[in-house]
């Protein structure tokens, strides 16, 4: 049982960052991946107001 | 203006990276632009007038351009005089000169608070200077001309809060031609960053600010302060690591490869490894500049019996001068001292472990606690850096 599960995982392990590296998959996720922080952006300023907390490193 | 903080600002750096972009994609005048586009944001960036001292007060803008002039005039005479041999005192008088305008800035305002000589970014700046010094004092630059200097010095995207570029880096993408190629991997690597910025501090760090910290900072108590600690922590982290993504993206653009700040902090399995990834060129400066030369100096003067006791006191040295970097409050300090004794325990218990065997260090088990236990000791030393507790 371990052994398969082991062996499952190494699976796993190799075969997703391969699927995500295929050009096309990744331009996809890429795409949302942008379309989901502009969502988020336009969700949380849709009052209009862009400004944001100080930045802490900014007094050092 | 502060840098990646509102809209105007991105509205306004458009109009220096649309043309990067556009100067990138034909393979001409890049550098040039770079300066160009470096003069214009400064000239926005720095359009505050500061009371230096009562009665006197000064354009930003002249301050920074003043402190540029002299740090070159500084690092060029160093230069001249080094090429005619190695000389320990000048040295020593070099790095002072340098250190010199933060000291004052950071030290006289404590005696009188009605001179403000600090202007928003002055730490990093001493930071490139020095780096320039120390380079000039190990005989790896060997000449330094006006404009990579003052473009490496005042390169825009990193004035005010880095990541801390080294100059001998900087001139090696200052002197390169990008490929077709080359400019297309920048420009994802800086889309990409630039996306995670917004992600990490207009959407992150702000919904942790809003609904998390503001709430816990507001009511007292042991549960707040714990809950406050978590916080503030990943407050912390997604407001400089989305600053720092803004920068390095906004650099990729000019094809200038400044290093990135964090690598996945919270997952560090112990206090080595998350000064690897927290700050990281903050970390490295003070490791190769401070730590490192403290220890081979002791080693080689054989200033103590036992080699770990300059590597500790090596850990105390830099990052105390760490936390009093940050400003001169006492918990700044006690923030640095407390990463140095961690330093100092991680490796002994590191060092004890190797010898008696008390655990696997490469079992899942052991790395999962590993990483908890080392997440919440770097919470607790930022919420000393927070001054919350004072």
């Amino acid at each position: 049982m371990k052994e398969k599960a082991i062996i499952m995982w190494n699976h796993y392990r190799t075969a997703i960052p391969a699927f995500l590296a295929i050009p096309w998959v990744r331009g996809i996720l890429l795409m949302l991946y942008y379309l989901a922080i502009m969502a988020g952006l336009l969700y949380l300023y849709r009052n209009g107001d862009f400004s944001t907390p100080p930045f802490v490193y900014q007094g050092f | 203006m502060v840098p990646y903080t509102d809209i105007v600002y991105f509205a306004i750096s458009l109009n220096v990276l649309l043309p990067a972009f556009l100067f990138g994609w034909i393979k001409r005048l890049s550098k040039v632009w770079l300066v160009i586009a470096t003069g214009i944001m400064l000239v926005i960036q720095y359009n505050a007038v500061q009371i230096i001292l009562p009665g006197t007060s000064l354009l930003e803008l002249w301050l920074l351009l003043g402190y540029a002039a002299i740090e070159y005039g500084l690092a060029g005479l160093f230069l001249f005089l080094r090429k005619r041999g190695k000389n320990r005192p000048l040295f020593y008088g070099a790095v002072l000169l340098c250190l010199t305008p933060l000291l004052a800035g950071r030290f006289i305002p404590l005696v009188d608070p009605s001179y403000q000589l600090v202007f928003a970014g002055l730490s990093y700046l001493t930071f490139r200077c020095l780096d320039v010094i120390l380079g000039i004092h190990d005989g790896q630059i060997i000449s330094l001309a006006p404009i990579p200097y003052l473009a490496f010095l005042l390169f825009f995207p990193t004035i005010s809060s880095g990541p801390i570029d080294r100059y001998q880096r900087f001139t090696q993408d200052w002197k390169h031609e990008r490929t077709w190629k080359e400019f297309l991997i920048d420009l994802d690597g800086a889309v990409h960053r630039i996306f995670t910025g917004f992600l990490y501090k207009f959407i992150l760090a702000a919904l942790i600010k809003t609904h998390w910290l503001d709430v816990a900072a507001a009511h007292p108590g042991f549960l707040s302060n714990w809950s406050y600690m978590y916080a503030y922590s990943l407050y912390l982290f997604f407001d400089f690591a989305g600053y720092s993504a803004f920068a390095v993206g906004f650099s990729y653009v000019f094809g200038i490869h400044i290093p990135e700040n964090f690598n996945r902090p919270f997952l560090a399995h112990n206090m080595r490894d998350f000064w690897n990834r927290w700050h990281i060129s903050l970390s490295t400066f003070f490791r190769d500049q401070i730590y490192n030369r403290f220890v081979f100096a002791a080693l080689k003067g054989r200033w103590f019996k036992n080699k770990y006791i300059a590597s500790y006191l090596g850990f105390l040295l830099s990052m105390g001068v760490m936390g009093i970097w940050h400003g001169t409050t006492w918990y700044y300090l006690v923030y640095g001292l407390y990463h140095g004794v961690l330093l100092i325990l991680s490796d002994l218990v590191e060092r004890t472990n190797k010898k008696k065997k008390w655990w696997n260090e490469k079992s899942f088990a052991f790395r999962a606690v590993s990483i908890l236990v080392t997440f919440h000791l770097v919470c607790f030393g930022l919420l000393i850096f927070s001054g919350h507790l004072g």
